[in-house]
């Protein structure tokens, strides 16, 4: 997200990306405070730098580096938090037409250090402007726009981390959106690091993340399954939990090429591997995901951006009729609370969304 | 005769904080301030929020602190003043396999409420927000985007990866190396060896 910050303007460019250790962040601070002190002075707000447009460079710029799957919720919170229209399907457009040019981990090479010492960010900015992919207008807190930034990329000489745009690592992006009938309302697929588009396998179906992990520690998960991580949503969790251990595990085993996951949870950055999550609707809102039984094949095809369950819509029908939404895990707290007001991950899992509108509404209608 | 210490002209930057601190009514409010430290040439510019989202459960906000006093430096070298505040942040790298992974995207909404409550609160002309690790940038910009007060977020940078056998490693390479040890690929020494490496 440090670098979907700089590039939708709301970081000044090239700062983010110093690292923590290096001397020159104590610089970039100071900078950044006096930035703050001349926005103020000029009344810029963060709605004058936070557009459409700079949100459509963001979501280029995370595909075109093969960014998390968490980018995705970020974005969409944050377009929601700034009154901004952005619908999951943006990620489709964006990123089926975005290459990937960085080659960063976990599916590629290199990490956030060895980015910052090629060039940083800016480099990923002059190569979608090379590409016709980049706003340029677009301004950032230090009043350059994208478009000057890009022009003042400094690369070091042979540097392998940012390929150029007519030279990618990957055609598309490192994520897309499926839909289908086990996520109506959309779900991310990971595609970084691999080249499978087409799954299909029995349902290996988990109600937590700690059940599907003891199964894996076990060796119970064998080469073509799917394995279903369900009640691990946003209000289900409650708060979406990332499956990392889980998926790492796997991965561990040697599986990672030879089975899929798919969950109404989140990954993290580091995970790799044929993964589908933020699935929507979640289980605990008696989404389709809820419905899926022990070894029912569950195809996800990322050409036709379909992820469904080959199952009768008739069987289907007797399953949701028999579905009943299972007690909240938590009565009282802050998970209590969040659970209450949170709103699909398809709406960013934000608590100032959709859930909290339809409780100001009956607030009013008492 | 004295002049009335009251009569002074308000900067017009100061859009929210004038009403925080200027004039005869706010003298409970500029005592409180005056307290902390806060002088009255202080009081009389635009003040700045800077926001840290610093703890000691991770290695990834750590320098949030030494930052903050550098971004105050600059606040205050560029005519503003800059008041100091923390927030929470909830580490995905130690959480991660645990109930408490819960807390992780939940703390992007609160670190987003706390950074809108405390520059609401305070009448705040403009914002920094210190971010680090997980959830704290999407929550400071969101804070942003529902404040919308002059600001900006700065992420306190990459920490280092370890160094195993020759190779970097991160705590990513831990939690695959848990999943090799359980298969019986790597013994617990050399699990061992890795965590303290990376």
């Amino acid at each position: 997200m440090s670098m979907a910050l700089e590039v939708i303007g709301l970081s000044p460019a090239g700062l983010n990306g110093i690292p923590a250790t290096d001397p020159d962040k104590i610089a970039a601070a100071e900078r950044s405070g006096e930035i703050a002190v001349e926005l103020v002075r000029k009344n810029l707000k963060p709605r004058d730098i936070v557009t459409g447009k700079a949100l459509e460079n963001a979501i280029r710029a995370v595909g075109a580096t093969a960014g998390s799957t968490n980018a995705v919720l970020h974005l969409l919170a944050i377009a929601r938090e700034f009154d901004l229209p952005l619908e999951i399907e943006a990620f489709e457009r964006l990123g089926e037409s975005t290459p990937v040019i960085g080659n960063l981990i976990p599916g590629g090479s290199y990490a956030a250090l060895d980015l910052y010492k090629a060039g940083g960010i800016a480099l990923v900015l002059r190569e979608l402007a090379a590409g016709d992919l980049l706003h340029l207008n677009e301004q950032g807190v230090d009043g350059r726009t994208m478009g000057e930034i890009a022009s003042q990329a400094n690369e070091r000489a042979g540097q392998d981390v940012i390929r150029p745009i007519n030279n990618p690592i990957k055609k598309t992006g490192g994520l897309t959106v499926l839909r289908g009938s086990l996520a109506p309302e959309g779900a991310i697929v990971k595609l970084a690091g691999h080249e499978r588009r087409h799954h299909s396998g029995p349902a290996r179906v988990f109600d937590s993340e700690e059940a599907a992990f003891a199964a894996i520690r076990a060796n119970g998960i064998v080469a073509g399954d799917v394995v279903v991580i369900r009640y691990e949503g946003p209000v289900g969790g409650p708060g979406m939990r990332e499956m990392l251990a889980v998926t790492a595990a796997l991965v561990g085993q040697g599986l990672g090429d030879e089975v899929a996951l798919i969950t109404d949870g989140r990954f993290s950055g580091a995970t790799h591997g044929f993964m589908v999550a933020h699935i929507s609707p979640e289980a605990a809102l008696g989404g389709p995901i809820a419905l899926v039984h022990e070894g029912d094949t569950v195809t996800i095809d990322v050409d036709s951006h379909e992820l469904r369950i080959e199952v009768a819509e008739s069987e289907l029908a007797t399953r949701r009729a028999a579905w009943r939404a299972p007690a909240p895990r938590y009565a009282g707290g802050v998970w209590a609370k969040y659970a209450a007001l949170v709103s699909s991950a398809s709406d960013g899992a934000i608590t100032t969304g959709v859930r909290l509108a339809k409780a100001l509404k009956g607030s009013t209608d008492r | 005769m004295s002049k009335n210490p009251y009569d002074r002209a308000s900067d017009p930057a100061k859009r929210h904080s004038a009403a925080m601190t200027d004039g005869p009514d706010r003298a409970p409010a500029r005592a409180m301030l005056k307290a902390v430290g806060f002088t009255d040439e202080d009081l009389a510019k635009p003040i700045i929020g800077v926001a840290t989202t610093w703890i000691e459960t991770m290695p990834c906000n750590l320098n949030q602190r030494e930052l903050a006093e550098a971004v105050k430096r600059g606040i205050r070298r560029a005519g503003g003043t800059p008041m100091e505040f923390g927030t929470i942040s909830v580490s995905d790298g130690v959480a991660m396999g645990t109930e408490g992974m819960k807390a992780s995207l939940i703390s992007r909404e609160i670190i987003a409420d706390s950074i809108e409550l405390v520059s609401m609160g305070h009448s705040f002309d403009g914002i920094v927000c210190l971010t680090g690790c997980d959830k704290t940038s999407p929550g400071a910009a969101m804070a942003l985007g529902r404040l919308n007060i002059p600001g900006l977020v700065l992420y306190n940078g990459t920490i280092l990866p370890g160094s195993y056998k020759g190779k970097d490693v991160t705590v990513q390479s831990v939690f695959e190396a848990v999943g090799s040890y359980n298969a019986g690929k790597i013994t617990a020494e050399e699990l061992w060896d890795l965590e303290n490496a990376a």
